[in-house]
């Protein structure tokens, strides 16, 4: 490099010296080492290995595991398991009715229909996804806002070690602590005060009617009724899972944001960005890494049982309304696994643990990859 | 203005030094080495003595470049990181249309004294400054000072080339978008002109809407000044821009640097003095924080009036 050469030998000196002196003080430790602490880092280093494969082999295993008890409803269901919204644990018997919603007599008495036990995984699909997208719409703003605090803000108040420590402390709190501040504050605050308001706000607007009336099928008949507001319902469940997001989402937006050079920064100010133009480069930059953290939430999400369980209603239906009571996939395992006796219906809550489980496999590896790149990468 | 003589000088030593002819001379001779006490070069380097004892000697501010008309003046410059103090007292004007340089060795304060004109220091936590560094006339760390609006009458262009992760154009016409501007027309006029004049149009006209950090480490320097000069800048500010770039490219950069010094005032920051004598009109030679010669650029490497400043532009000190 042409610069470099005249003008700073004595800059350049020490930093050669120092590295020189690291290498023979290396190599000196190299050749000291006795057989005895060779021994030890070979058999140090194979147990390491062999623990790494034993977490391998557990992953395995869960999966051969959960494929093997699952294989009834495979068989029974196979993938249209995904797109059917049946939950029946029992046969059920019911008069039957024609396509116009009457019932079918015969010498004046109903016929009867025989439904045979059957499940499928829409509804939970359906509850899971809608909730984790829920709760990344409410998380995701506020994490990344919060990110930038603690990037932009904390360090210059000198607030950003007792900052970054209160989120991470969030992160700690065991979800049924959450579950139950969830089921006693948070639902009751949201039946009498947020969901009254929200109902006087939205309903009136055209075509926000569906948030708070559904129509059922009543004895052939279809009626519209109102959806009652317990606070027991997917918007609850959504925002218990964005209060159990926010931590990891801001920690690891938190380290992207940290790892965007300075010199991007500076280059915007430079060219006359405002304070805020300038967050909007970084998050920019850190773009990929930060799509990360939000899937590392998503999966996270998706996979929260306890204090989901607990308020969002476990109603296996498919309903529009984000106050409906809904179910996901780790709450209908969380509810029913204890009392499914009969095989179709324990193997088909298995089938549900494994799409889980998949999902969030590829959550995790796809997220991994977005931030690993990005926090590693770039650090000093 | 006259030059005036080192004022911390002991007397034996302050005889003041007989002022060169303003022509230029093939050849100079020597001055005349000061003896006096505590002097570690051994009384060589009688400045740089008294800035190693943390004076603030009279630097030697060469007529031909008080004369002339300035755009920036900085006067009596002062700042400090936290407790260090990086610049001492800085006073140098800078001509307005000309290229100027700064030398000196590396943490002598002349990337502080560059992100001192756009208030970039501004972010760091803990600076400090006193005196004032004037643009046209207006004091840029006056009270009320619209930093943002200031920096928009600057450009600058950093060590390492610091293209944003969009395309080409976008990059070009960063500073206008976040004005505001969202004409397409004014951009793509916009976006050519500063890229033909960064001598870039004809190697990426037919893929702007590509990404920038997909370019060669020169083509992306070549951006960043395209994109530093788009909004047509009053002072383009300069830090070592070629001190990441191979030696080609570098070659290239200054090209382009000569180029255009005619259409703007430049002031680079570098610490490779075969640029500065290649691309720049005036050359300021800074040392710990301390301005301590400041002349044309032909004057500087061949009539130096300090020794220090002689041995520091040949290699022999520094
Ligand atoms: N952000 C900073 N915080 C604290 N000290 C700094 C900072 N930047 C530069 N300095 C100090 O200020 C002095 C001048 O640095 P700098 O202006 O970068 O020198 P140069 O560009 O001439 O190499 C150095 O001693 C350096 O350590
Ligand atoms: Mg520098």
């Amino acid at each position: 490099m042409n610069s470099a050469a005249p003008a700073s030998p004595a800059a350049s000196q020490p930093g050669w010296s120092r590295e020189s002196g690291g290498q023979n003080r290396s190599g000196s430790g190299e050749t000291g080492v006795s057989r005895r602490a060779r021994i030890g880092d070979a058999v140090l280093g194979w147990a390491c290995r062999l623990s790494a494969a034993l977490i391998a082999l557990m992953l395995v295993s869960l999966i051969v595991v959960l494929v093997h008890s699952a294989w009834p409803a495979i068989r029974q269901f196979g993938l249209g398991f995904l797109v059917s919204s049946d939950w029946r644990a029992n046969e059920i018997e019911r008069p039957l009715r024609d396509a116009a919603g009457k019932l079918v007599l015969r010498d004046g008495e109903p016929v009867m229909e025989t439904l045979a036990p059957s499940f499928g995984a829409l509804p939970v699909i359906w509850g899971t996804a809608v909730s984790s997208a829920l709760a990344l719409l409410i998380a995701v703003p506020i994490s990344l806002s919060a990110a930038i605090f603690l990037v932009r803000v904390a360090p210059k108040l000198r607030i950003a070690g007792a900052a970054s420590f209160l989120i991470e402390f969030l992160a700690a709190v065991p979800s049924l602590a959450f579950g139950i501040w969830a089921l006693f504050v948070l639902a009751p605050f949201f039946q009498n005060h947020v969901g009254p308001v929200l109902q006087r706000v939205f309903e009136p607007i055209p075509g926000l009617r569906w948030m708070f009336y559904e129509t059922v099928t009543v004895a052939g008949r279809t009626v519209e009724r109102p959806i009652p507001l317990t606070g027991r319902d997917l918007f609850t469940g959504s925002l218990i899972l964005a209060i159990m997001i926010l931590p990891i989402v801001t920690s690891v937006s938190r380290d992207v944001l940290k790892a965007v050079p300075r010199t991007q920064i500076e280059g915007t100010l430079a060219l006359g960005a405002t304070w805020w133009q300038s967050c909007v480069a970084m998050l920019r930059y850190g773009r990929s890494g930060l799509l990360g953290a939000i899937m590392l939430g998503l999966a996270r999400a998706a996979g929260e049982t306890m204090a989901v369980t607990m308020v969002i209603g476990n109603n296996n239906q498919i309903s529009p309304s984000p106050f409906a009571p809904a179910q996901t996939m780790a709450s209908v395992l969380a509810n029913e696994f204890g009392e499914a006796t009969e095989g179709l219906h324990r193997a088909s809550l298995l089938y549900v643990a494994l799409i889980l489980l998949t999902m969030s496999l590829v959550f995790n590896v796809v997220a991994r990859r977005l931030v690993v790149g990005k926090v590693g990468g770039v650090s000093h | 203005m006259p030059v005036s003589p080192l004022m911390t000088q002991p007397p034996t030593s302050a005889k003041p030094q007989p002022e060169p002819p303003q022509v230029e001379l093939p050849a100079r001779k020597r001055p005349i080495a000061s003896v006096g006490p505590a002097n570690a070069s051994g009384g060589q380097y009688p400045v740089i003595d008294a800035i190693k004892r943390g004076e603030t000697p009279e630097p030697r501010r060469h007529e031909s470049v008080m004369g002339v008309p300035s755009i920036l003046e900085v006067r009596d410059f002062q700042l400090w990181y936290g407790q260090n103090k990086a610049l001492h007292g800085v006073t140098m004007p800078i001509a307005e249309g000309k290229i100027t340089s700064i030398i000196g060795p590396s943490g002598c304060g002349k990337s502080t004294l560059l992100r001192s004109v756009n208030r970039l220091n501004d972010l760091v936590d803990g600076v400090r400054t006193a005196g004032s560094i004037s643009l046209k006339g207006e004091d840029v760390y006056a009270r009320g000072v619209d930093v943002i609006s200031l920096r928009k009458r600057l450009g600058m262009v950093f060590q390492k080339p610091n293209p944003f992760p969009m395309s080409i154009f976008e990059n070009v016409v960063y500073a206008l978008r976040i004005s505001g501007e969202r004409r397409k027309s004014v951009l793509e006029a916009a976006c050519e002109k500063a890229l033909r004049q960064a001598a870039l149009w004809d190697e990426v006209k037919d893929r702007l809407k590509s990404s920038a950090m997909g370019m060669s480490g020169g083509q992306q320097q070549r951006l960043c000044i395209a994109r530093a000069i788009v909004c047509e800048p009053q002072v383009l500010l300069l830090d070592e821009p070629c001190s990441a770039l191979d030696p080609i490219a570098t070659l290239r950069i200054e090209e382009l640097i000569l180029e255009i010094g005619q259409r703007y005032t430049v002031l680079i920051v570098t610490h490779n003095m075969q640029q500065a004598a290649r691309v720049s009109d005036f050359t300021a030679f800074m040392y710990l924080g301390r301005l301590v010669e400041y002349g044309r650029t032909a004057d500087i490497f061949q009539l130096p009036r300090l020794r220090e400043t002689e041995d520091y532009v040949t290699g022999r000190f520094g």
